[in-house]
């Protein structure tokens, strides 16, 4: 309403459900977004790793990002995904309960994340952006992982 | 007018050395590099013709840059190949020795691309000069 | 441009650090052998090339401090002076420094080493050296005063007098021409003289040449070249001919790009793998079809092809051994010489070739050994000549291969341990108590050493005492999937016996199951593996144990090892398949529900996950797809021994 665009700067963002909220991490961060293929339990580790898979003769870790926001368990389903994310050259995979869509959104309606956000902890919450009837949680690449 | 297209043989036992010499002068406008070890790698590449100057360091294993050049000189088939000798400050007195060997000239390093074309420039004005 | 740039300097580093790697040992040779013109020589050439080239690149650093060193050895080379101990720690000293700025270049973070103080006392070196010969000569005691020596002597007075400014000042250009114009008469065509009036010219814009350089020079290039001619054995110039041919035919390869080759014949392992899957499935399905003949005929040289190329890969990454050896020469004259100790060192077996991984990673735990031996091991000379041993330490490396194993042996003929003193310290720092230590075998007592906080020596010294105890070689070892082991006799000396695989990337392995799940675990610790009944498995103080052949060896389940409980599920089952490991003199069972086979597997690095308590080193990629960890018996070793001890 009447705001200006000039110097606007654009998100793009890939979002995903986890527990019916939204959620969405930078497309630059995402490498590709694939089916759930077989996982290996990775012996006494945490138990957010959810194991490890072959990704075309690369063997990478994936996370369960239920387990890690501390979110009740779910089996993975026909719906579930792992997204493929390069963090500082490093692959990992993230499991999420289904992928929803590519978003462009404007950078300036992003607020920061309230002190006490929903059950996760705020440390993997770099923001919240508010659309029309939907609020999408961005997450903190860095965080998550520095915690991994 | 340099002749681009002459074919150059660097001399030198450390491929960092060569590689330097040669990217000088490509920087020229040389395209036609080749490279040798030492001075008996060398000799033998100068055998097989073709070669239209040589750039050869003074210090190195089995056949040193001076056997090199005198080598050359008492060889019929290439005892007019230009030779400039690439020596270090330490010991421009031995220059001297080069000269009686029939060295074209020396250059000290470390040298730019430019201090290299005077060089190279200076022996084949002269070349010319004698051939006339 | 800046690539270029950038893999120039790249290439340089290495270089230079194979240069020095290359003369080091070649200074102790030289400290032994005396003054010997071809080694002289050689390590010259090497300081005056690394100067070259580090003159072009811009390492200022690098050009002072090998300029200063190279001096040194042109002053020895031409016999101006003589080698003395304090000239070669100087230039030893000279050739850390290089090491060390190589390494700030190269890790590119900016710092500066001041290198004045070390420029300044290789020049004072250098100084005390030249008058030690001058004095020696005004004194009479030279009996044959070298030619050359007296020459330069005489030249170095000279130029004494000659302060720098005069030197550039223009009367020498009449000197000069004069020079040239003697130079002429021994000059062979005429048409040569303009030149070398030329280029004596351009010499005379040169401030530092007085003429009697000149004059010097080429009475001396003529003598020194004489001596070089007649010192050349005609069998020595064939060796350096074939070493050339050989060096010739060497390319040299970033890691990078054989890492890269490496992963990508790792995969077509695994493709390899799919398609005998699939060409079975044709085999069984489709019998009389002539193309299924072909399809198999061809998938299996597919099989024999990649097998082959994935040798060659890993032939690739092997080096020789030597690289590694070739800094324990110094090393050993170093710590022997700050202890005041006279130590010699043998090397068997440099030419053996291992993994690059197994070069970067087997230097610190030897390096750590030889200290250790060096320290506390050799005795002093006097207890030495006492106990009727020569006065003069030894110490033996010898590296060969045995199967897949690289075995390096470091041996000193020391005082050897005394088990019942490692006890006492052992149970004074509280590591054992006192009954452990009684029930102790031999072989557990000497492990002493390799327990984290053990050190025998009641002073610390200097080099061993550094808070950083043995227990560091056995983790060092561990992490190359290797172990030590150790045999001691008193009075006689110590070995320590290293085996690490010849190649971390393919390893063979016993594929074994549990719950369903399958795990790779190395061959090379497997002693044997056992089929037992359950009844075979006996409980002592809550410690399953299994007696094979009157031994007692402590067993354990994988998976509770692995976290994953005990498999209750499978407790049902009336065998079990033991593995016994052995890592070095200590042996250990594994239980699994079900041995699958031996497997040639190709070990995948693990990226972007904490593994410390995984138990895994690796994991690899199955013909059907699917991910296996490898694990790490060294690893589960260490700590189930802990836990049993506890």
């Amino acid at each position: 309403m009447g705001n200006t665009m000039v110097s606007e700067q654009v998100l793009q963002l890939v979002t995903f459900t986890l527990e019916k909220e939204e959620y969405a991490v930078n497309i630059l961060n995402v490498q590709e977004i694939n089916r759930i293929t077989e996982i290996t339990r990775v012996p006494n580790a945490p138990d957010y790793v959810e194991g490890v898979i072959n990704l075309r003769g690369k063997v990478i870790p994936v996370i369960n990002l239920r387990k890690k926001f501390g979110l009740y368990n779910k089996d993975t389903d026909d719906s579930s995904r792992v997204i493929i994310m390069d963090i500082h050259g490093v692959t990992y995979g993230l499991v999420v309960d289904s992928v929803s869509e590519v978003l462009r959104i404007p950078a300036d309606i992003v607020e920061p994340p309230p002190p006490m956000a929903s059950s996760m902890s705020s440390m993997f919450i770099k923001g919240i952006a508010k659309l029309e009837n939907r609020l999408i949680i961005l997450i903190d690449i860095d965080g998550l992982m520095g915690g991994a | 007018m340099s002749d681009f297209k002459m074919k150059i043989l660097v001399v030198d036992d450390f491929s960092t050395m060569r590689r330097i010499v040669k990217n000088l002068l490509k920087q020229l406008g040389y395209e036609n590099i080749e490279e040798a070890e030492d001075g008996a790698q060398a000799y033998s590449k100068l055998k097989n013709g073709g070669y239209g100057f040589v750039v050869s360091d003074w210090n190195m294993p089995n056949m040193d840059g001076l056997d090199l050049l005198k080598k050359v000189r008492s060889d019929p088939e290439l005892k007019d190949l230009p030779i400039l000798m690439v020596t270090a400050e330490a010991e421009k007195e031995k220059v001297i020795t080069a000269i009686q060997a029939g060295v074209n000239n020396y250059i000290v390093k470390p040298f730019t691309g430019e201090v290299l074309k005077e060089k190279m420039d200076k022996i084949f004005e002269r070349l010319a000069a004698q051939k006339q | 441009m800046n690539d270029e740039m950038e893999e120039i300097i790249q290439e340089f580093i290495t270089e230079a650090e194979e240069s020095l790697d290359r003369i080091e040992p070649r200074f102790v040779e030289l400290e032994q052998k005396g003054q010997d013109t071809n080694l002289i020589n050689d390590i010259f050439r090497s300081m005056h090339t690394i100067k070259g080239a580090a003159g072009f690149l811009g390492f200022q650093l690098i050009v002072d401090v090998a300029h200063a060193a190279e001096n040194i050895m042109k002053k020895l080379r031409d016999n101006e002076i003589s080698l003395s101990k304090s000239l070669m720690d100087v230039i030893l000293e000279s050739i850390d420094m290089l090491r060390l700025l190589l390494i700030h270049i190269k890790e590119k973070d900016g710092v500066e080493e001041n290198v004045a103080p070390l420029v300044q006392e290789l020049g004072k070196a250098l100084k005390a050296a030249m008058s030690n010969l001058n004095n020696k000569e005004q004194a009479g005691i030279s009996v044959k005063p070298d030619i050359r020596a007296e020459q330069s002597s005489k030249a170095s007075k000279e130029s004494e007098s000659i302060s720098p400014e005069s030197a550039s000042e223009k009367p020498l250009n009449k000197v000069n021409v004069a020079e040239s114009a003697k130079v002429t008469e021994n000059a062979q065509e005429t048409s040569k003289s303009s030149q070398i009036t030329q280029i004596a010219e351009e010499l005379s814009q040169i401030p530092e040449i007085a003429k009697t350089t000149i004059n010097d020079s080429i009475k001396n290039s003529e003598s020194t070249q004489a001596a070089t001619d007649g010192e050349q054995k005609p069998n020595e110039m064939i060796q350096a001919a074939k070493d050339n041919v050989q060096k010739a035919q060497n390319l040299r390869v970033d890691v990078n790009r054989i890492d890269k080759v490496m992963d990508l014949a790792g995969e077509v392992v695994l493709v390899r793998n799919r398609l005998l899957n699939i060409s079975n499935y044709f085999d069984m399905k489709y019998t009389d079809d002539q193309m299924t003949e072909i399809l198999m005929e061809a998938v299996s040289f597919l099989d024999r092809i990649t097998s082959d190329m994935q040798i060659a890969v890993m032939k690739m990454r092997m080096q020789p051994i030597q690289k590694v050896l070739s800094k324990f020469p110094r090393l050993v004259r170093d710590i022997s010489a700050s202890v005041n100790k006279d130590v010699e060192l043998q090397i068997f077996g440099e030419g053996t070739e291992v993994d690059k991984t197994v070069i970067e990673h087997i230097g610190d735990p030897m390096t750590h050994i030889l200290r250790n031996s060096i320290d506390h091991a050799i005795e002093p000379a006097e207890e030495r000549i006492a106990k009727g041993k020569p006065s003069k330490g030894k110490i033996v490396i010898n590296t060969y291969q045995r199967g897949t194993q690289i075995v390096v042996e470091i041996t000193d003929d020391g005082k050897g341990m005394d088990l019942n003193k490692l006890k006492k310290k052992a149970i004074e720092k509280g590591l054992l108590t006192e009954e452990e230590a009684q029930k102790m075998s031999d072989k557990d007592a000497i492990d002493i050493i390799f327990m984290p906080g053990f050190s025998t020596k009641e002073v610390a010294t200097e080099l061993s005492g550094r808070g950083v105890g043995m227990d560091v070689v056995k983790t060092n070892i561990s992490l190359l999937n290797g172990y030590v082991e150790v045999s001691t006799e008193k009075d006689v000396g110590t070995t320590f016996k290293i085996s690490i695989p010849l190649t971390l990337a393919i390893i063979q392995a016993l594929m074994v199951e549990v719950n369903g799940v399958k795990y790779a675990i190395p061959l090379s610790p497997i002693e044997e593996t056992l089929k037992v009944s359950k009844k075979d498995i006996n409980n002592i103080t809550g410690q399953n144990v299994i007696v094979i052949r009157d031994n007692i060896c402590p067993l354990f389940d994988l998976s509770s090892i692995l976290g994953f409980g005990s498999n209750g599920n499978n407790d049902d089952l009336d065998f079990k398949y033991l593995i016994v490991i052995s890592m070095g003199d200590r042996r250990f069972c594994i239980a699994v529900d079900k041995l699958v086979g031996q497997e040639e597997v190709v070990i995948k690095t693990l990226n972007g996950m904490d593994t410390t308590s995984s138990f895994v080193l690796g994991a690899t990629i199955t013909g059907d797809g699917k991910v296996v960890f490898i694990l790490d018996v060294t690893g589960m070793s260490r700590n189930l021994m802990e836990l049993t001890r506890a």
